[in-house]
């Protein structure tokens, strides 16, 4: 999904990997990334679900504003992954992902 | 005169009102940078740009640039080095006068197309042939494209349509958001708390008259992000149900702290 070929900065350079777990299921990931840009990167656009109506929410604002794109993560809640990097081992999960999480 | 913060630009008549327009002897006479700077902002490249000493801004920095049109030879160094693309290069000296300007979109269009000229504020004007594509290492990645168009309409032509727009695309029109009151009521308005511009309606017809009222009968605002998406859009919604303007609308009260924490942190 990122750009690899840009018409005016040219190649992506190579960057290395880290390896996280989205609930349960470990993936690899670019390093230097934040949380949400990377998942978003391996097509992961729901970060969370909503109390009320158990609505799936993502990245929305993108600059730590909104607290839409929250998740848990190394068992720390309401994170706002958009503006944390992405750590090797990380443990990341999608809030409130089933009703009893809540 | 147009009002420059709605429409964003001046036009060809005001900038010549304001003396900032080169003069109709000069651009007879061949190529001319034409600087179309309106802003008193810390901004000088084009200065240091001009190899001719052609460009003034001085000191101090926030004066706008001013072209002494003698020692311009319309080379266009100035068009790539403006931050604001607000520099183009007339030349009215010939049957039909040409204009240049920095085209940062792609595709870029190749010499000999035809292509359609716009006005300032993007509506087109007439089709116009491309007589050259400037794209050198040293402009750095902000093309030239020079057009052919009739003298008259010269002054008034300052882009092209960018080439891969949809015939859906042309069409469209400018987004209209100065009517709040039409919002749809299942538009969610606070994210955070699941509020809906319906709920909020609902909150002002029930006689909420604030900001802060509406966030007391409805929690838009009381979620995770403290009303940081959903305050500004919740007053103007109040605005446009009660006749309210905005500096008469008080904001939600802010508290600290500014970023969400966990209350662990107050305990260390």
């Amino acid at each position: 999904m990122s750009i690899k070929k840009h018409p005016i900065l040219g190649d992506a350079p190579e960057v290395e990997e880290v390896t996280v777990t989205l609930d349960g299921v470990p993936i690899k990931v670019e390093k230097g990334q934040m949380i949400a840009a990377a998942l978003l990167e391996k097509g992961i656009r729901v970060n969370r679900y909503t109390h009320k109506n158990h609505a799936a929410r993502g990245i929305f604002c993108g600059i730590g504003q909104c607290t839409d794109c929250v998740m848990v993560v190394n068992g720390q809640r309401n994170v706002r992954t958009c503006i944390t990097p992405v750590e090797d081992g990380m443990v990341i999960e999608t809030q409130n992902r089933t009703e009893e999480q809540e | 005169m147009s009002d420059i913060t709605k429409t964003g630009f001046l036009n060809s008549a005001e900038l010549r009102e304001a003396g900032r327009y080169p003069s109709e002897e000069r651009l007879a006479k061949g190529p001319t940078a034409v600087i179309e700077c309106c802003q008193n902002i810390p901004c000088n490249p084009c200065e240091t740009a001009c190899r001719f000493g052609a460009i003034t801004v001085g000191d101090p920095i926030t004066n706008l640039p001013v072209l002494d049109e003698s020692k311009c030879v319309g080379c266009g160094v100035c068009i790539t080095k403006c931050p604001g693309l607000a520099i183009f290069v007339v030349d009215k000296s010939k049957d039909m006068a040409t204009v240049s300007f920095p085209f940062e979109y792609l595709p870029l269009p190749e010499k000999g197309d035809t292509v359609k000229a716009v006005d300032r504020a993007g509506q087109y004007v007439c089709d116009a042939r491309v007589l050259r594509v400037n794209n050198a290492p040293a402009n750095d990645s902000t093309p030239i494209v020079t057009i052919e168009v009739p003298k008259e309409l010269s002054d008034d032509i300052r882009s092209i349509r960018r080439l891969n727009l949809s015939e859906e695309d042309e069409k469209a029109e400018l987004l209209k958001i100065d009517d709040w009151s039409a919002v749809p009521d299942d538009l969610v308005v606070c994210r955070c708390e699941e509020v809906t511009a319906g709920d909020i309606k609902k909150a002002i017809a029930e006689g909420a008259a604030t900001v802060e009222g509406i966030k007391k009968r409805t929690r838009a605002g009381m979620g995770l992000c403290q009303g940081r998406t959903c305050s500004k859009l919740v007053s103007r919604i109040l605005g446009s149900q009660t006749g309210m303007k905005a500096d008469e609308i008080k904001p939600d009260t802010a508290r600290m702290p500014i970023k969400p924490v966990s209350f662990g942190v107050y305990k260390e």
